[in-house]
Order: structure tokens, then sequence, then C-alpha cells
């Protein structure tokens, strides 16, 4: 788990991460503190990469991917953030160097394996509940029980938002090995469960969509990237964010995420990234957990609250009641958002636009200084709390800006920097040789 | 006219005898395993019978102290 910050000005963008990374495989859960998710996208030009979420993709470090990658981009640049951001999304297409076919089967089989496995721990667990309420149950419910959730879950992926960049429409548009895996899959997860013509369709479909789709309710292992800084031709900083799943039929399968941008009519930006309930508290001056919950007590009591009225007036008849109670929860959800916008711009106007109008005028120094601070409140509160320590120091933080690039302000090495000036020295010889052969 | 029940006819009573029709063995073990798993998450079972041995131990050894040979 992971702590990221990105606060950008018209001058410069700051960016902190935290470096812890928890292993969750097997009891307990372990963490250690030597993660890094900063990376400099080029070793010339002013722009930067965040990684959260899944430590690696496609079974690869995103460490030795992104590095693979800015050795392959040596000192080119381009004119935009976005082409940064859509030139390192295409590096994935096609790269099988990288991520060869077999591993690219093998994710497609796990990806198609664990939605088909959740459908069968739901069938389980309805069937347990019916034995439970009804005793015996014979075979055509349990065809019902397979039909329903099958078509629950169809409902759910058709819900989600669609993978950005061509996808593929049907599940015949999927190459024949990947139709043997679904085939293989479907036979080994629900072995002898009656599945009918209509639930074999939704299944083929819920494969297709499992790498196609992110819906909201069914969360896929995935990791976040974050691309920020200045093209060559830009004047102010931009920021491009992506969920990014796997690699199938060799393109990347990912969502691009809302983006921002600095102009002069944008003057400022804070952005977290993962873990960002401390920062939403900072920033909003309440906890957006807390937030939800008065939100829905509020909702509760609005809903209540006519019948408890309604019941202490004597003398009314039970078709008056109703009508009354019909009147009044009409104008439940208007007077609901109403109240819930009031909150929302008093915390804007109170706690927001201080905090942004000042982050407008900040020099690059102070905007380190804050990006860092922003993480190390969610460590400090996850280390005196008995929460797991998913965030935590030290703290990797960088600036970049138009003029003098990226700059490391603070930056943790696994190594002592004095012991190994080599490190330092070959930095930049790669891309100097090549320079001088050309 | 009457007719064999075959298996699917015949009423399913618990939710082991509906998952020994419809699952296939593997996931019969991983269902075993992760009972086992969960009723014992810390490996307590363990600990506690470490103890006990302990236990049984160091009243052997009181008992020698008692009574020497």
């Amino acid at each position: 788990m992971t702590a990221e910050i990105v606060i950008m000005n018209k001058e410069a963008v700051a960016v902190a991460a935290d470096s812890a990374v928890t292993i969750s495989e097997g009891y307990p859960k372990k963490v250690f503190v030597s993660a890094n998710k900063v990376f400099a996208l080029s070793k010339y030009h002013p722009v930067c990469i965040m990684v959260y979420g899944s430590a690696t993709f496609m079974g690869l470090p995103w460490e030795t991917i992104i590095k693979t990658y800015r050795s392959s981009l040596s000192r080119e640049g381009f004119k935009t953030l976005q082409e940064y951001a859509d030139r390192f999304l295409k590096f994935f297409d096609g790269n099988e160097a990288l991520f060869p076919q077999d591993a690219q089967l093998d994710f497609f089989t796990a990806s198609v394996r664990g939605c088909y496995a959740l459908i069968r721990a739901e069938i389980d667990e309805a069937a347990q509940d019916l034995i439970r309420a009804q005793g015996p149950i014979g075979s055509e419910q349990v065809a019902e029980i397979v039909g329903k959730t099958i078509e629950k879950h169809l409902g759910i992926w058709r819900a989600g938002d669609d993978a950005s960049g061509p996808i593929e429409k049907t599940p015949e548009d999927l190459g024949g090995h990947c139709r043997d895996s679904i085939a293989a899959a479907r036979k080994d997860i629900f072995h002898k469960l009656p599945i009918s013509p209509s639930d074999s369709a939704s299944l083929n479909t819920i494969a297709l969509s499992s790498f196609t789709k992110f819906p909201k309710a069914i969360t896929k292992p995935t990791s976040g990237i974050v691309i920020t800084g200045f093209g060559q031709g830009d004047i102010f900083p931009a920021l491009r964010c992506f969920t990014v799943h796997g690699i199938v039929n060799n393109r990347l399968r990912y969502k691009e995420d809302e983006g921002q941008k600095i102009d002069l009519k944008m003057s400022a930006a804070i952005l977290p990234f993962a873990q960002s309930d401390e920062v939403a508290t900072f920033m909003e001056g309440v906890n957006p957990a807390y937030q939800m919950a008065i939100e829905r007590g509020i909702s509760r009591i609005v809903d209540d609250f006519p019948s408890v009225i309604l019941e202490q007036i004597e003398n009314l008849a039970e078709g008056q009641k109703n009508a009354l109670k019909a009147r009044l929860a009409a104008s439940k959800k208007r007077l609901l958002q109403e109240y819930q916008s009031e909150l929302r711009e008093y915390r804007r106007k109170t706690h927001v636009v201080p905090v942004i109008k000042a982050v407008a005028y900040l020099p690059k120094n102070e905007l380190a200084a804050m990006a860092e601070s922003l993480v190390r409140l969610t460590s400090f509160k996850r280390r005196v709390t008995m929460d797991p320590e998913t965030v935590a120091e030290p703290i990797d933080v960088a600036v970049i800006s138009k003029g003098d690039g990226f700059i490391w302000m603070k930056r943790k090495h696994y190594f002592q920097p004095e012991l190994n000036p080599q490190f330092f020295a070959n930095y930049y010889r790669k891309d100097k040789d090549e320079q001088k052969q050309d | 006219m009457s007719k064999n029940k075959t298996e699917s006819d015949k009423p399913i009573r618990s939710i082991e005898e509906f998952r020994q029709r419809y699952f296939s063995e593997s996931y019969l073990k991983e269902l075993r395993d992760k009972e086992k798993e969960d009723s014992d998450p810390a490996g307590v079972g363990l600990i506690t019978e470490l103890l006990e041995q302990l236990r049984r131990d160091l009243a052997a050894q009181k008992k020698r102290r008692k009574h020497p040979a």
C-alpha cells in the first residue's frame, strides 16, 4: 500500500511517495520499507512517473519496466506531456521481449479463473443459505442459483468502465488460445454445476470483460501510474494517470483516470493517490468516511421522521397519513441534495480554497516540503494507530520544473553513495557513448 | 410404472452433499484447507500442543524432585 501526492502550480510540480511495500501472500502480512515509487521518466527531460498498487506488472518489477523504457527513450523528448504518456503506454504493446506470449496467456487465464472462482464462491454461499433456510433443495433450484449468480456478475461487469484504447467487442474477437483457456477454466471451476447455454454465453462475456472492463464492485489486481511534468512545448505542468491491469493479445489493458492541467485559470492542484484519506481530512477538514457516515445518518433521519410525526397525530385517517408521507418523501431527495451541496461548499470555501490559493504561490522548496508533509501525515497516522504500517517512511520527494528539470529533494538509496561513485559516473555514460558513435 | 431416481433427481440435504455433487475434488480440498486455516489462523493448535507438552515436562521434573530415585 502507498500514499503518494502531486502538488502543482504554474512553476513546478512536487511529488512525494512513501516506501512501504506490503507482501500479502500467505499469513501474516509483511511490510518492507525499501520500495521505490518515484522515477524520472526521462534522464534528460522534466517528466516524472509514480507507481502505486501492485508493485509488479505481469511478474516484472515496475522499476525494471520503467528503467528499460527510459533507456530506450534515451535523449528523445516530446512536445507535450500527453505524448510522453502515450509513448510510455505504447511501449507495452507488442513488447514480447518483456512480456512474452506465455506470460500473457498465463495472465489471461488467471484473470478469467479469478472471475469464475468469485462466481463459484457465491453459488456455494447461496446454496448454503437456501439449504439452511428451507431444508433440502433440488437440481432445479441449483440451476436457478447458478443462473441468477452468473446474471448478477454479468450485470456488474457490464456496468464497469470500458478499458481505454481499442478493445475486443465480443468473445469471438479473442484468439483461439484465449477461447481454449476460457473453456478449460469453465470446465475446471464450474465442474458439474448445471450451466445452461445462456449461462455459458454470459460466462464468455464475463471472461472477455475481465480485461476490457473496470467495474467498481470488483477489485482487480491493478497498478496505478501517474505521469506528470512538462512536455517540451508545455508552459505549465500537466498530469495524466492510469489504472493498468495486464497485457492480452499483445495489447496493454488499462483505463485512463481523470488527469489535471495547470493553465492561466487553474493555478494550483493537490492530487493524492492510493491511500488518500488523511490528505482529504487535512484538505477538507473532515474525514471522508466520517462525512459519509454523517450523510447516511441524516438520510435515515429524513426517511424516518415523517412517520414518527404522523404517528403522533391523532384523528388522522390512514389514507391521509399515507398521502402526507408520499408528499414528504418527494421533498426528501431535494432537501438532502441541498444539504450535501451546502456542506460541500462550506468545505471548499473554508478549507480547500485557502490552501489552494497559497499553493499557487509556493516556491519550489516549499512545494516539496508540503508534498513530503502530506505523505508523512498518513505515515504518522498509520504508525500511532493499530492499523498495519502500510504507509511508511522514508519519503522520496522530487520537484520537476521547466527550467531545472527533475530534481531529487530527498531520495533513499539501498547503498551508500560514497562507496559507489561508479553508479553516478555511469548514470549518463551509456547515452554519451551512443552520442559519440552517432 | 416406476423409474429409478438418478443422482441429480435426489434432493440435496446439506452443503457438504451439494459440494460433493457439483464441485471438483481439487476445490473440495481447497475448501477443507481453508476451513482448517480459518479455524486456526495463527497456528494456535500447535502452540497449545507445545504448551501442553511443556506443562507435562515441568510436572514430571517436579515429581522427580519430590521423589528422588
